[in-house]
């Protein structure tokens, strides 16, 4: 395959808003390239983790390498690059776009451009890819290219005539697809006889193989045998093995060159050597200056995490250092709960790489996780002059040191179709934002502007946006910064103990409402026990909220009939199990479930 | 050496399926009766290869309403038994104990007479209320007359043994009203006295009626505690009668214990026949299908679940089954069972629970205290394994 020159390889992306059928795409290609046979396909292929498929949704940025005959008889290689979605996951996207020098963009011939279409456009113009717009779902009913095309035309201002019209998931139009890839996307420049440059835009660990790194080769070549170093982190290894990507495997090969992508094992056992951005050399013969990397992604969601069996701590943190090589926006340090024990304080890029990561620990390395309430980072300014940052809340200076405290907000953008615009005001009102305008796109839809507080939009605010639009509004934010605000720190008390894993920070006009809402959850969640357990919110030494848990006066199991002991025992196993998942905090059982509660206070609403 | 058997048989029939009920059992339809009682025999004389190693001590039919089958095939059943369980070398069959659970309203003097000669020597009268409205409640076909005929009719025909089940904790009940069915059952000395807390299964009618999520917080607190003093008052009351608790919710004269309930709780060697019917032999649980159409096409073989205890569940079982009973857990006897002092096995749970006076470890034995009993659940999972 490497006798396949340069000139005839198209590293490329797919990008689009959630949902415009980038991942099906993706699948129809691989299929039409005859990679797979149509048996053999899954359905799609690419969202390869368990949890993607579930959710439908693209995580991890995938890689595969496939083989494409064009109309005028000769071969391409084609490296494909999955990228994932949701706004969350940007830095994913940049990532997969530095390996590239063209983007598909995927736009819903229903639905037209959504603010990740743009956001992701926009990274993909950053990066000076070649654009190439597809309108998908063009069976749809509601389908209206046309309008679409324009509004590419207008709103991105590219040229957008001849886009494919088609549909991935019925397979119409794919082959003009593939044929414009050849056509409009450029093949990679690069120079296989210059020093070894490439860029480390993903890895994994894997059990056998140890470090897998994915990367994209800009000058050079590499091979077995070949001593490789790390520009940044200064680390330095025998390749053991090179190839690129089948779908969902690795296939060995001799050879990268410039303008290749694909993996590289080397005896690398430390994953800290490795770091997704870096650049990749030559021991031997270095390149003059390294890659410029992306930029590094801050976290904006914090929480702890608790492994539910504490015996399980250094499992959490030999988990947290493997996902961490796969995703360098998760970050971690160890911290400890009276409650919970040992764990870490996680930082995410969002509720949902929250949930995911979360998720991903529980099922790829066999985790029972207790999560604490996600926070933001507050900038506490105290008496003395001095500002910390604090990201637990356990952490807070008692209120006599504190001067004032801010808090991150963030400029969002919604966009609605007008007949939401009431509903989503109100939202935003609800959760403390600034109206700042608004500008109609066009007739039907508009862009809202607010400035809202990060920690009003970390729990739900995503959910209850698309539940208030029946799905039709769509959520960009940018961080923009801190600002002055009135907040507290809630504490819960349990039969008189404060636990410090349910205690969190809030604005001061709802901290009523949210301690209200939190004994009444935990009333619910915690088992009643011999004892009446009184549960309290509250503020400093003020306790603002309060329910009981009643006494147990009576739990006994009916007859036996006929001698059936295994229903019975049954019942007391489930019992049982039920306790296992409980945490002690001084003579109460709390189930660790009670923790995750206080995620989802407004499902009431 | 021939060990002890108990046998239990279950007839899935009843005229009306009660609104609290949800064991296996239904309104016969027609032709079911006759093909059932075939079955049963045939499983019954598939069986013939225990005969080898059991010798059968006690025998409790239940159901459902076994009383709705005419006595000839109640006889014709119960030698079967007979039959395929004698053997010349131990001469006759005579169990200690044999049980008929029997609905008032389905009795005669002709039936009863045959039972005794059959060899039934116990009889189960289910009374569950004195009050008829609350019979009604529970969607029962008789009154409390028709069961104070019953008794009469049963005394008559020279039954010493009965006993009568009672059933505590409908919606509605006062500790006054409980009290005055108990006094009204008392009049008839029954020699048994079995006391069932209501449990609300979901599938049943009164599960639609009453499920707990259905009722307000104000309703089921009240609903509770009502409950569970009507639970004390029926200790009280039952011993002043002069009846010993020996199980959670079986009350009895001195001797009259039920042996067949004891074998449950003591892990003793069982066999069921019919639908749905548990066996416990050798260690291995095991039960038959629910199903009438499989049971009857296959009466032996129907085994819908086995399962052979592990060292950890023996010990679970056998220590929470005697928790159920006043004895509780002998430690020798569990010492000579498992080779292990139980102290070793269950240094939390009874710490815990000795700690709190919900159990009390005396001369021997561990057991619930009176206040343990009404929370006994929460003991017995901490002593599952």
């Amino acid at each position: 395959m490497s006798d396949i020159s340069q000139s005839h390889i198209r590293n490329f992306c797919i990008i689009a808003h959630i949902d415009h059928g980038k991942s099906t795409l993706a699948d129809r290609i691989i299929e039409k390239t005859g990679l797979l046979t149509e048996r053999e396909m899954q359905e799609q292929v690419l969202d390869n983790m368990e949890l993607e498929r579930e959710r439908g949704i693209t995580i991890k940025a995938q890689t595969v390498r496939i083989v494409y005959t064009a109309k005028n008889g000769e071969e391409y290689i084609f490296n494909l690059i999955d990228t994932p979605g949701h706004v969350d996951f940007n830095y994913e996207v940049s990532r997969s776009l530095a390996a590239c020098e063209g983007a598909v963009l995927v736009v819903d011939a229903a639905q037209g451009i959504e603010a990740q279409t743009l956001a992701n456009c926009y990274l993909a113009i950053d990066h000076d890819l070649e654009i190439m717009p597809v309108i998908n779902k063009i069976d749809l009913p509601s389908a209206d290219p046309e309008r679409v095309i324009n509004e590419i035309e207008d709103v991105i201002g590219l040229e957008a005539q001849d886009a494919p019209l088609i549909s991935a998931k019925n397979g119409i139009n794919i082959e003009e697809v593939l044929e414009q890839i050849v056509a409009k996307i450029p093949a990679p420049e690069g120079d296989s006889k210059k020093p070894l440059k490439a860029l480390i835009f993903d890895s994994i660990y894997d059990s056998y193989k140890g470090v897998i790194v994915f990367c994209r080769l800009f000058d050079g070549a590499v091979k077995k045998g070949t001593q490789i170093l790390m520009m940044a982190t200064g680390a330095k290894a025998e390749v053991v093995e090179v190839g690129t990507f089948g779908a969902g495997q690795f296939i060995p090969c001799d050879e990268l060159s410039a303008g290749m992508v694909g993996y590289i094992t080397a005896s690398l056992k430390d994953v800290s050597g490795t770091r997704v951005g870096d650049t990749v050399t030559d021991a031997q013969r270095p390149c003059a200056e390294s890659l410029p990397g992306y930029k590094k992604v801050l976290p904006m969601v914090y929480c702890g995490l608790y492994p539910a069996d504490g015996a399980k701590y250094p499992d959490l943190r030999d988990a947290l250092e493997k996902l961490q090589l796969n995703d360098a926006s998760l970050q971690y340090e160890a911290e400890t709960s009276v409650a919970l024990g040992f764990g870490f304080r996680c930082g995410f890029l969002g509720l949902l790489h929250l949930e995911i990561i979360q998720e991903r620990l529980e099922r790829e390395y066999n985790l029972d996780l207790v999560t604490t309430a996600p926070g933001v980072v507050y900038k506490v300014y105290k008496t003395d002059g001095t500002v910390v940052e604090v990201t637990n809340p356990s952490n807070l200076p008692d209120p006599s040191e504190i001067d004032y405290m801010e808090e991150p907000v963030v400029d969002a953008e919604i966009m609605v179709t007008t007949e939401y615009i009431g509903a989503i005001m109100k939202l935003c009102q609800e959760r403390r934002g600034v109206y700042m305008g608004m500008e109609y796109m066009e007739e039907t839809r508009a862009l809202l502007r607010y400035v809202l507080p990060l920690n009003e939009i970390i729990y739900d605010f995503f959910d209850s946006l698309k539940s208030r639009s029946r799905g039709y509004a769509s959520f960009d934010y940018d961080i923009k910064g801190y600002q002055r605000a009135e907040l507290v720190k809630l504490d819960i008390l349990i039969n008189k103990e404060e636990v410090d894993a349910l205690s969190f920070i809030v604005h001061a006009d709802s901290a009523y409402e949210r301690g209200r809402k939190m004994c009444e959850k935990l009333k619910k969640e915690i088992p009643r026990h011999l004892f009446e357990i009184p549960i309290q919110a509250a503020i400093g030494s003020k306790v603002i909220a309060r329910e009981t848990v009643k006494a147990v006066r009576k739990d006994v199991l009916a007859k036996c009939y006929g001698g059936d002991i295994t229903r019975k025992k049954k019942l007391l196993e489930k019992q049982k199990e039920g306790k296992k998942r409980m945490r002690q905090i001084g003579n109460v059982e709390i189930p660790q479930k009670a923790f995750m509660s206080v995620l989802k206070l407004d499902d009431e609403d | 050496m021939y060990k002890d058997l108990s046998v239990y048989i279950h007839i899935p029939f009843c005229v009306k399926k009660c609104n609290y009920c949800d064991f296996v059992s239904a309104p016969p339809k027609p032709g079911q009766l006759k093909a059932y009682a075939d079955a049963l025999c045939e499983e019954i004389k598939l069986s013939a290869a225990y005969a080898d190693n059991f010798n059968i001590k006690t025998v409790f039919i239940g159901g459902g309403t076994p009383s709705l089958y005419d006595s000839s095939v109640m006889v014709y059943i119960l030698d079967t038994l007979k039959s395929t369980f004698e053997n010349r070398r131990r001469g006759s069959y005579i169990p200690e104990e044999l049980t008929v659970e029997c609905n008032p309203g389905t009795l005669d003097k002709i039936k009863l007479s045959d039972y005794k000669r059959a060899g039934i020597n116990r009889l189960s009268i289910g009374l569950q209320s004195a009050d008829d409205k609350e019979l009604k409640l529970l969607g029962r076909i008789h009154t409390y007359e028709d069961w104070e005929k019953s008794m009469k009719l049963a005394r008559m025909c020279g039954f010493d043994n009965i006993n009568t089940d009672i059933i505590s904790g409908l919606f509605g009940q006062t500790v006054g009203s409980f009290e005055d069915t108990l006094k009204k059952a008392l009049i008839y000395s029954p020699e048994h006295i079995s006391v069932y807390s209501l449990i609300v299964e979901e599938g049943t009618p009164f599960y639609e009626k009453y499920n707990p999520e259905s009722l307000s917080g104000e309703e089921l607190d009240k609903w509770e505690e009502e409950d569970r003093l009507i639970y004390e008052m029926t200790n009280k009351v039952l011993s002043e009668y002069g009846y010993e608790r020996y199980e959670i919710s079986n009350y009895a004269k001195k001797g009259c214990e039920s042996r067949h309930n004891m074998v449950y709780w003591r892990r003793g060697d069982y066999l069921g026949f019919g639908m749905s019917a548990a066996s416990f032999i050798d260690g291995v649980r095991f039960a038959n299908t629910d199903s009438f159409g499989e049971y009857t096409a296959a009466p032996y073989g129907s085994v819908k679940e086995k399962e052979t205890l592990t060292l950890d569940e023996e010990m679970s079982e056998s220590a929470f089954l005697a928790l159920r009973t006043s004895y509780g857990i002998s430690c020798g006897k569990f010492y000579d069972d498992f080779g292990k002092d139980i102290h070793d096995i269950y240094k939390d749970a009874i710490e815990k629970w000795t700690g709190n006076g919900m159990l009390i470890e005396k001369d021997g034995r561990i057991f619930c205290s009176e206040k343990g009993f009404n929370i006994c659940n929460m003991i017995m999972a901490d002593f599952i394994l």
